[in-house]
């Protein structure tokens, strides 16, 4: 069974055909919401809603673009959308926890390990848009659509982030004789 | 002289620089350096691996696709699930003080009583069946289990809003609407069985096995508490690149093992 064939399937509710798409892009759909709530348990949760909402759509879904790129963006907006709610309960944005020392190792997993829990611990807003900038590939424009803010807001946000993100990488760097180290 | 800042650094990782700045890069070495760094932190950004999803979080989904009537005529659980979740219950009650605790205590925790609630998540997620309670395992409070008294443990119990873990797995738990429960217990009935026959067949398993078999579930269940145990110490000392190094080797492990696990779980075993 093709693409198509398994949206239609789902469409009907077959229970085999669902599996199948959840089969595909799951790891997809759990991966942007994990680095958006920078938990597993929100993400667990965000993720499982994401799969609700698409089904609930699914009869809707004309094929104007493709699966993966509409059931991504179902997931980005679960995401924002709890996150908000959650903002909006605890009537405050999270607190910044204390950030770690590391030392990138280029190319390795340790590396990648710490870029995710170095995104983890970016407060909330400068997160959503560097994981929506830098790591899933949205342009300002359109990250500034999903969250109601100009795209000229999105990027100062994002030059933010990655500077944080580079102080809390670099943090273990001891600077080389006779170089001098850049200050903010 | 002015260097740049981390903010306009990382503005020229994306547009160019203002004739000021290109001077400046010029001369500095500082900066250039940084921008290459920066740089190099975006396009790793960039080229992140996607983290997997519980290998549980289907059967969650499946759970809870039941319950808003999204999914027709549901389908009888499939065997890997079963066999992962009881695989998962057993090793996160085996585990409790053999391999993740002496990798905790190498990170230099103080015990049990300070490290990870290991049998609190994953063990749940399992759309909370209502087993018939049966006889209870005979194990004093805070005893090790055997993997078989684990196994009849987990198959007499049935599962509790305290054992269950965080996000989806513990909606589905501890929902309590009546409508609701009598949908879950519909829809999970085929499953229950199931696992039932599952978890007998499991317990006459693990009383079958020594100590010194590499068993399936052994070896997940020592990975499993070597995960949690490292993510732990983790936590608390990210910069330690030797509990960095465990972290990653058991979590590699304990996916090529569930990898095993699922394909075995195709073939007919019991």
């Amino acid at each position: 069974m093709n693409e198509s064939q398994l949206i239609h399937s789902a469409r009907q509710g077959d229970g085999g055909a669902i599996q199948a798409l959840y089969g595909l892009y799951s790891r997809r759909v759990y991966a942007v919401v994990r680095r958006l709530a920078g938990e597993d348990a929100l993400a667990e949760d965000w993720a499982q809603e994401t799969w609700i909402r698409a089904l609930r759509a699914l009869p809707a879904f004309r094929g104007d673009s493709r699966f993966s790129t509409w059931l991504h963006r179902i997931a980005v907006n679960t995401a924002l959308h709890a996150r908000r709610s959650r903002e909006r309960k605890a009537g405050r944005e999270e607190p910044l926890e204390d950030e770690f020392v590391t030392r990138p190792e280029s190319g390795d997993a340790l590396l990648r390990l710490r870029l995710e829990q170095a995104v983890a611990k970016l407060p909330e807003g400068m997160r959503r848009v560097l994981v929506l900038h830098d790591v899933e590939g949205y342009t300002h424009e359109e990250i500034g659509e999903m969250l109601g803010v100009a795209a000229g807001t999105c990027k100062s946000q994002l030059f933010k982030a990655r500077a944080r993100m580079r102080q809390m990488l670099a943090t273990a760097y001891e600077p080389e004789e006779g170089v001098e180290t850049c200050s903010t | 002289m002015q260097h740049l800042t981390l903010e306009a650094v990382a503005r020229l990782v994306d547009e160019p620089p203002e004739p000021e700045e290109s001077l400046h890069l010029r001369e500095c070495l500082a900066c250039r350096r940084e921008l290459v760094e920066m740089r190099t932190q975006t396009q790793a950004l960039a080229r992140l691996a996607d983290p997997e999803p519980s290998p549980f979080a289907w059967a969650a989904l499946e759970a809870r696709l039941a319950e808003e009537g999204l999914v027709r005529g549901r389908r009888a659980a499939p065997r890997e699930h079963a066999w992962l979740r009881a695989a998962a219950a057993v090793a996160l009650l085996v585990m409790g003080g053999a391999g993740g605790m002496a990798v905790w205590s190498r990170g230099g925790g103080s015990g049990p009583a300070a490290g990870p609630d290991l049998l609190a998540p994953q063990v749940a997620v399992a759309p909370a069946p209502e087993w018939e309670p049966a006889a209870p395992a005979a194990a004093a409070p805070g005893a090790p289990l055997t993997a078989a008294e684990a196994v009849r443990t987990v198959a007499s119990e049935p599962a509790t809003p305290a054992q269950a873990g965080g996000g989806a797995a513990r909606r589905v738990a501890v929902a309590d609407d009546a409508p609701r429960a009598e949908q879950r217990r519909e829809a999970t009935a085929a499953l229950e069985s199931a696992e039932r026959d599952y978890l007998q067949a499991l317990a006459r398993y693990a009383e079958s096995a020594s100590a010194e078999d590499a068993d399936p579930v052994t070896r997940l269940a020592t990975l499993e508490g070597m995960v949690r145990a490292t993510r732990y110490a983790l936590e608390r000392a990210p910069e330690d690149p030797v509990i960095n190094g465990y972290h990653l080797a058991a979590m590699g492990q304990r996916d090529a093992m569930l990898r095993q696990i699922a394909r075995s779980s195709e073939e007919t075993w019991y």
